[in-house]
Order: structure tokens, then sequence, then C-alpha cells
């Protein structure tokens, strides 16, 4: 080993960490070289000083900020697991759950609401709206078409596509004509009733046979009902305006229970009763005529006699609106 | 640890910003130490790791300063090249006024990181030429050279500021 290298191992020498070769080599260049002894001599008080450098203290809030940083990390780690997957499990389900309540609340708010009101508004918006119509004329359909059996039938949409009321065999004739009329409305391009039979007529035409045959004298009781319970769709309707609602309502059944007519229906609201009653054709005309000594009646323009059986009549008794009494 | 740090950033508070860190990272990855070294060795690798990263940065941050000690000044002449005077004589009569000790750390201030790292870890952890090869992740010639180096320069620093040893 030359003098350079000996100086560059001076350093590992001082620790201690060259090899027994090395060391030996060294001390004996030491012995003669005053340089390397001057050198290794600064290299040791260097070291030394170095050592000698006082170490910082760490600051009293390190400890403490270094576990509450651990412990955020972990919490964080929490945290983030939560945003990831409490609303999924639990977040989701709940706004579901509210969501549900809500519609099912409002739907039963709904229900609940709207009976009454329809109720409330019934008697006098329904006859305000027939009383415009029949006055003014404003159905093109009323306009259009001369005032035959069956027409009513289109002024109560809901009930246009129902099949035609009970009639017996021998009247079939002309409600098929207000059926072929109907027809006709539907498909005013249509020219003939032929044509109207070949296109859908048939399957119309077997349903009215159908029904009139049910309707024929040998009626069981049964059948009868059926029948009654049909011609509820096609009622005839009559408004009754009175001062006395319910003493009206009280000569009325007298009246009914005279001519033997059944009360189906009796709906009683602030001001009005709506009475359906099923009746004998042939006493329902002067029924009619009593009810108009009771008070002011105003019926549609109704076709008793072409039933043979029953009619169905439904009788509106209210004390007169103030806007129907204007007119 | 803090020590550590704090020598090789030269700033307490970034020092203390490390210790945590490092104490923080050491958590986060107790997974991936497999007792191949010591715990400590392991933990101070981190820190040096961590202290190197943080003085890239605040070097880093004061790269941006868009400012030059040679830039022009403005003057009552005109503009004049500004020609500071050295630095020498004023950081010898700054630390002339300390106690030397804070000359020996005013030179470890001086020395280039690589070289600071090892004596640090060598002259004033006391861990092992083995140890700090395997926490920089050098081979123990290179650690024995650059720790001769460095001492070498802190005695030369030494010996310009103080004269005598």
């Amino acid at each position: 080993m030359d003098h350079n290298d000996i100086r560059h191992k001076l350093s590992e020498y001082i620790d201690g960490s060259v090899s027994a070769r090395e060391k030996a080599g060294i001390e004996e260049h030491l012995k003669t070289c005053a340089k390397c002894s001057d050198a290794l001599n600064e290299l040791r008080k260097t070291v030394q000083h170095i050592k000698a450098v006082e170490e910082v203290d760490p600051p009293a809030w390190l400890a403490r900020k270094i576990m509450a940083k651990v412990r955020a990390e972990t919490k964080e780690k929490k945290s983030a697991f939560q945003r990831l997957f409490y609303p999924l499990s639990i977040k989701l389900p709940l706004e579901a759950m509210a969501v549900v309540f809500l519609a099912v609340t409002a739907f039963y708010l709904y229900q609940n609401i709207q009976p009454s009101q329809k109720f409330a508004e019934a008697p006098q918006t329904r006859v305000a709206k027939r009383d415009a119509n029949r006055e003014t004329g404003t159905s093109p359909r009323l306009k259009q078409v001369p005032q035959a059996p069956g027409y009513k039938a289109l002024d109560m949409k809901p009930e246009y596509e129902k099949p035609a009321p009970p009639v017996p065999l021998g009247k079939t004739v002309p409600a098929t004509e207000g059926m072929t009329q109907e027809k006709r409305l539907a498909a005013p391009q249509a020219s003939s009733t032929d044509m109207m039979r070949e296109q859908g007529g048939p399957v119309k035409d077997f349903a009215v046979k159908k029904e009139a045959k049910a309707a024929t004298p040998a009626l069981s009781a049964k059948a009868k009902l059926r029948a009654a319970a049909d011609s509820t769709s096609e009622k005839n309707h009559l408004t009754l305006n009175v001062q006395d609602v319910a003493v009206a309502a009280q000569n009325i059944r007298k009246l009914l229970a005279q001519r033997e007519a059944k009360l189906i229906k009796q709906e009683v609201a602030a001001d009005a009763i709506i009475m359906t009653i099923s009746i004998n054709p042939s006493k329902a005309r002067s029924l009619v005529d009593e009810l108009k000594s009771i008070g002011t009646l105003k019926e549609k323009d109704m076709d008793i006699e072409q039933y043979e059986e029953t009619v169905t009549l439904e009788i509106t008794v209210m004390r007169p609106a103030p806007g129907v009494q204007e007119r | 640890m803090l020590n550590i740090a704090y020598r090789l950033t030269d700033d307490y508070d970034e020092a203390c910003e490390v210790v945590q860190d490092a104490f923080v990272s050491a958590y986060k990855n107790i997974k991936t130490f497999r007792g191949q070294a010591k715990f400590t060795t392991w933990l101070t690798a981190i820190t040096v790791n961590l202290s190197k990263n943080r003085l890239k940065q605040m070097r880093s941050r004061q790269g941006h300063v868009a400012f030059s000690l040679d830039d022009p000044v403005q003057t009552d002449d005109g503009e004049m090249t500004l020609d500071p005077p050295s630095k020498e004589p004023s950081v010898l009569s700054v630390l002339e006024k300390r106690d030397f000790r804070n000359r020996v750390q005013e030179c470890i201030k001086a020395l280039d990181p690589g070289f600071r790292e090892v004596l640090v870890l060598r002259d004033m952890q006391d861990f092992s030429y083995e140890e700090i090869g395997s926490m920089l992740k050098a081979r123990e010639g290179t650690v024995k050279s650059r720790l001769f180096r460095a001492r070498e320069a802190i005695k030369n620093c030494l010996k310009k500021v103080v004269g005598e040893l």
C-alpha cells in the first residue's frame, strides 16, 4: 500500500473496519509518515467533533401528533370504507323505503280526497253540464244525429262500449238501428248498414241477440236480476228540484211503494239524494208525472216505452243550485 | 429519527413532519417489513428516504421563485449589474460568533446530501457500514469512500473556519 491508499484507508482505520493485514500495514506506515499521522489525528478529532454535535430533542407534541396521525389514518380508512359501502347497504334501502312511503301516503291521500270531492260536486256539475249540452247543443254528435233510442250511449262516453240494454225480441230492430247509427258515427265513410255488419257487426249483433233471448218472458229470477243490473248501465236521469229534499224523498218513496218499484241504490249528500230505482215501464210514466207535482222536474228525453220488463231511473232530488235556478 | 431527519433537511419543523410521515408510512407498510433487517434499520431507511424527498421538495420550492442575485439592479445612474462581495468572509464572521459545535453543524450542512447522509448515519447514529449500505441501497465500498470524503470535507471546512482542529 502506498501513501495515498493508506490516506484513503484512514477513515476505515478509525472505525476499525480494516482487516488485520491492512491494519498492520497502516500502523507500519504511520510510524514513518508524519503527514499521514497528522491526517489521522485530524480525522480523529473531526469525528470526535461530529459525534459531539448535540442532538436535537423532539418537541413534546411530536409523539402525540404522530399517534393522532396514525389514528386518523386508520379512521380515514374506516370512513372511506363507510363512504363506499354505507350508501349501498343502508342508505339506498332507506331512501327507497322513504320513496315508497311517500308514494303510498300520496296515493291514500288522493284516494281519500277524491271520492268526497266527486260526491260533493257530482249532482250540481252533472246537471249543469247536461243542461248546458241540451240548451246550447254544444255536443257535435247531438247536432249531427237525430235523436234515436241508442244515442244516449254516445252521451256517456265510459259506457259507450258496453252492451245495449236488454230488449225483447220484438224490439230488437230499433235497438239495432240505433247501434248502426252509432257505428256510422264512428266510421262516417261507411255508407250502408250491410257494410257495417260485415265489418264488425256480426259479433255485436250476436251479443244483442243473446241478450234479447235472455230477456224473453221465460226469464228466470237470476236473469231478471242481471237484466236489472245491466239496465243500470243505461239509466234514465231525472233531476227533481225541490225545497225540502228529505220530505221530497219521503214522498218519492211512497210513490215507489205504490208502483211496486224497487229502490236499487240511494246516495245521500248534503243537499241531494240520488235514488236509483227500477220500475215497470208501464208505471214509469205515471211516476214521472207524479214527480212533477213534487217539484220542478227536469228529464232527459226518455223513451221508457222501449223497455218491457223494467226500466232504471236515476232520480236526483236536490235543492236547486243557484246557477241552475237562474236559467 | 428526528436527528437524522434534522441533519438531512436542516429544518427542525420539516424534520418533525418527516418523522410523523415516517411513522405513518411505517404503520401503513408494516406488512412489507419482513424482518430481513433490524426494525430500526428499516425505520431509519424510511426516514432517510422521506428526508431526501422533502429536501428535493424544499429545493424545488425555492427554485420556483423567479429571482436571481445576478439580475441587474435599477439605480439612479441606470441599470447596474449586481456584484455582491464573496460570501466567505461574511460566513466566517458569522461563524466566529458561534461556538464550535455550531461551526461543525454548519460544515455538515454544507455537505452534499449523498455525503451528508452517510456521515450522519455513521458518525452520529453509529450504524455499521453494512446497515448503511442496506438503508441507502449502496455497496459497502461506496459507503466507505463516501464517508471518507465526507470526513475530509468536514475536516477541511473546520480547518478553514476555525484554523486549527
